[in-house]
């Protein structure tokens, strides 16, 4: 995802004298995954607009926040990102996910493999579905699908975003896909009952 | 918990892939730019602040040493005043010094203004002093002795003072020259 760290240490060094082209080179290097992540998120491009340069902001003020010894730059901004997503979802009240305590494992697992929803969606529909099944995941189902799915960010970088393991993560992962095939299964039966 | 169908994995994997490329790749360019704006003005900033606060750092340096060479400036001055050419040191000058101390006043350096109090003297001991009538230029210099009193204008101008002859009982200071049995002989005005 990143470039070696001692590089953004450099530059991050550089943006706090006042270098524009460093400011430029971070800037390059992390507003697309920043803007993606939030914007899986949230699913609304304000937001991720408001948080991307909320982010940079605090980068531009504080270059001094960011400590080498506490991990990756990429991390440090994710971070920054998330909880400005969190902040911001909260006061927009957009953040509205299904409870997971409502699925339980044995049906969940009967629908993902009894339907093959996927297979008979169009392309559009399909995507639509998917984003819509992504935004309604609790928050930290989707911010594995997000950063490891979506940002396509490794099981190590998303455990150094997240403050946890490998392992949680990949249980996570695991657990959100599960829960998006779920969620496809209950629309597929929806639609059918729709049309009958 | 059942397995889950591969096949319905790879589907699902397919479909969040193709789902990561229908989003957009990156932020609006406009952002940028607009970062990039706040980039240069919050540094301009900065830098305008560090300046000010460089040149206040300077100024109260500046000032500091001022307040601190001050006092020790005004001790030289003084010193420098007290002493004379010859370097002997004499009293400090008093609010009213006696006519005869000021005339061995030394000559001052130009720098240094000396007190009000001493220039009135000084002018007053440049003055000459009128003879009266009862002045004797064969007498004896070494009976002489000056003395400063105070008295009604209209007295002085009776012994023959150089006062103005309405300015009535207006008290005016003069140095008189007398003798050893109170004669006057000469007189000049101080106030």
């Amino acid at each position: 995802m990143a470039e070696a760290p001692s590089a953004d240490q450099e530059l991050l060094r550089q943006l706090a004298k006042g270098n524009e082209a460093a400011f430029l080179g971070l800037y390059e290097r992390y507003q697309g995954p920043l803007y993606r992540f939030v914007l899986h998120m949230s699913g609304n491009t304000a937001t991720a607009e408001e948080v991307t340069q909320e982010v940079f902001m605090e980068l531009m003020k504080k270059p001094r926040g960011y400590e080498p010894q506490k991990g990756s730059l990429a991390g440090y901004l994710f971070g920054i990102a998330r909880n400005q997503a969190r902040r911001t979802m909260q006061r927009s009240r957009l953040d509205e996910p299904i409870d997971d305590e409502k699925f339980d494992h044995e049906s969940e697992a009967a629908l993902a493999s009894e339907l093959d929803v996927l297979a008979e969606l169009s392309n559009a529909e399909l995507i639509e579905s998917l984003r819509r099944a992504v935004l309604a995941l609790p928050e930290q189902y989707r911010e594995v699908v997000a950063l490891c799915d979506l940002d396509e960010m490794s099981y190590a970088d998303a455990a150094a975003v997240l403050e946890c393991s490998p392992g949680t993560v990949a249980s996570r992962l695991h657990r959100a896909r599960a829960i998006l095939k779920c969620k496809m299964a209950v629309k597929k039966t929806s639609w059918e009952k729709c049309a009958k | 918990m059942r397995e889950i169908d591969p096949q319905s994995e790879a589907r699902l994997t397919d479909g969040l892939r193709r789902l990561a490329a229908e989003s957009p790749r990156s932020a609006p360019a406009e952002m940028g730019a607009e970062l990039l704006g706040k980039f240069r003005r919050h540094h301009a900033r900065r830098r305008l602040m560090r300046r000010g606060g460089t040149l206040a750092l300077i100024g109260l340096v500046a000032f500091a040493v001022w307040m601190w060479r001050s006092p020790a400036q005004r001790h030289s001055g003084q010193d420098n005043y007290a002493k004379t050419p010859s370097g002997t040191t004499q009293e400090k000058p008093t609010v009213s010094p006696a006519p005869v101390v000021a005339h061995g006043q030394p000559q001052q350096p130009k720098a240094l203004t000396p007190p009000r109090s001493l220039r009135a003297a000084a002018s007053v001991a440049n003055r000459a002093f009128l003879a009266l009538p009862a002045y004797d230029p064969s007498m004896p210099k070494d009976d002489l002795q000056v003395v400063r009193v105070q008295l009604p204008a209209s007295a002085l101008w009776k012994i023959g003072a150089p006062v103005p002859a309405d300015a009535g009982e207006r008290r005016v200071m003069a140095d008189f020259v007398v003798g050893q049995d109170g004669t006057a002989y000469a007189v000049r005005l101080v106030q």
